[in-house]
């Protein structure tokens, strides 16, 4: 339905808010990169490729979001541990408010439920 | 790395590849994916993974070409000209675009979103001084718990304060609004910030400071360098011989639509020194 102006606009879509996604996992606890991505894609539709998180990973890393360290543990091999920071939070918690509104303001407008598509542009059939 | 599903044929190859497209990327951002991506193929894989299996991980992985469009630098956002192929777009009379459109009007919205959020945080310059002449005449710089400090005698119910050079790394304006809520000087919580308007790229004495205009809200242009001015008036009551300093400050930056908290990590901790006299709290 959407043709190829949508499905790109999906993909963008999913690309922008991935970096909140991770902040929000990793808000709750530290994970590994495999177990950063499988969680990741438990949720239907949010990652078209995997290894994309990793680039994302060092972004938010390099914005002082998330930190990283390597966790020895026993019986296991070493792993490298990505934790949110506060830094991370705050701008969680900020990007939380601008995106309830931001898409209860997409969502008024795909559902002509406000007045973004007023009488001077309604569609003629 | 024997015994692991690094050795598969397919793995190899896939590894080669990396290399080769993660040749554009700055060499210790390449070693760094590439350890990633190693890894999480060694966590993902079994060491007996058939040909099949090995080729489903890697497909859901992305192809090294991807992943190194994917690492390298972010483009200039195109928000700036979103807004308008918004608007124009919904006079379309084709209702099959709309959706269309307001979906890529979220994804560049939320592109924004995440180009913002992730946009690299001020940093200190190199330069800085003390911003009162008496405080710098009797500033006595010293070593403590691996930390360098600075420190000056509290002048108590003066205003003191020192100024900094700060650089901002990212590809967006970053606006300084004042300090956080709740950052707190060396002196007390009635911290003045101010920026300079000026683009200090060159090396500076702390004389080329005091000339500079100041003010707030502050902004700071992409991979510029202002002066930043740290004033308080001095209420702490400090015992004689005790000290009082921080080494970083707490920023209300806004960035976009965006207003975060930034930490900037001095390289000296700013200190007063005691006895306070007159009245204090």
């Amino acid at each position: 339905m959407l043709g190829m102006t949508g499905e790109g606009a999906l993909t963008e879509l999913r690309r922008g808010v991935l970096g909140p996604c991770v902040l929000a996992l990793l808000e709750l606890r530290p994970r590994f990169g495999l177990e950063l991505v499988r969680d990741m894609a438990e949720a239907d539709g949010l990652l078209t490729s995997e290894g994309t998180v990793y680039p994302l990973l060092n972004r938010l890393r390099d914005a002082g979001l998330v930190t990283s360290e390597w966790r020895d543990e026993a019986g296991q091999r070493a792993r490298r541990y990505y934790s949110i920071t506060d830094a991370g939070r705050r701008s969680l918690t900020a990007f939380r408010a601008e995106w309830a509104q931001f898409s209860e303001t997409v969502g008024g407008v795909l559902e002509h439920r406000s007045g973004a598509v007023g009488p001077g542009r309604k569609e003629r059939s | 790395m024997s015994g692991t599903a690094l050795e598969h044929p397919l793995v190899r190859d896939y590894l080669h590849e990396l290399d080769a497209a993660f040749a554009v990327l700055p060499p210790g951002r390449a070693r760094e994916l590439t350890e990633q991506i190693t890894a999480h193929l060694d966590d993902a894989l079994p060491a007996d993974a058939g040909d099949q299996e090995v080729a489903a991980a890697l497909q859901r992985l992305g192809s090294p070409a991807d992943l190194a469009a994917e690492a390298a630098p972010p483009p200039v956002p195109a928000a700036a000209v979103a807004p308008v192929s918004h608007r124009r777009r919904f006079r379309l009379r084709r209702p099959g675009w709309r959706g269309g459109v307001v979906i890529a009007a979220v994804a560049v919205g939320a592109g924004y979103g995440i180009a913002v959020v992730t946009a690299a945080p001020i940093q200190l310059g190199d330069a800085s001084a003390w911003w009162y002449a008496q405080d710098s005449a009797r500033a006595v710089s010293a070593q403590a718990d691996g930390r360098q400090q600075t420190t000056v005698p509290i002048r108590s119910g003066q205003q003191q304060g020192f100024v900094i050079t700060v650089y901002n790394p990212s590809d967006w304006t970053q606006t300084v609004l004042g300090p956080a809520a709740d950052f707190t000087g060396p002196g007390g919580p009635d911290v003045q910030i101010g920026v300079a308007g000026w683009n200090l790229s060159i090396e500076l004495g702390g004389g080329v400071f005091r000339p500079l205009s100041y003010s707030l809200p502050g902004s700071i242009p992409p991979h510029q360098t202002r002066a930043l001015r740290v004033l308080w008036t001095s209420t702490t009551c400090l015992e004689k011989g005790s000290e009082q300093g921080i080494d970083q400050l707490s920023l209300r930056v806004r960035i976009g639509w965006l207003t975060r908290t930034e930490v900037v990590q001095l390289d000296q901790a700013w200190a007063l020194s005691g006895p306070s006299r007159g009245r204090c709290t």
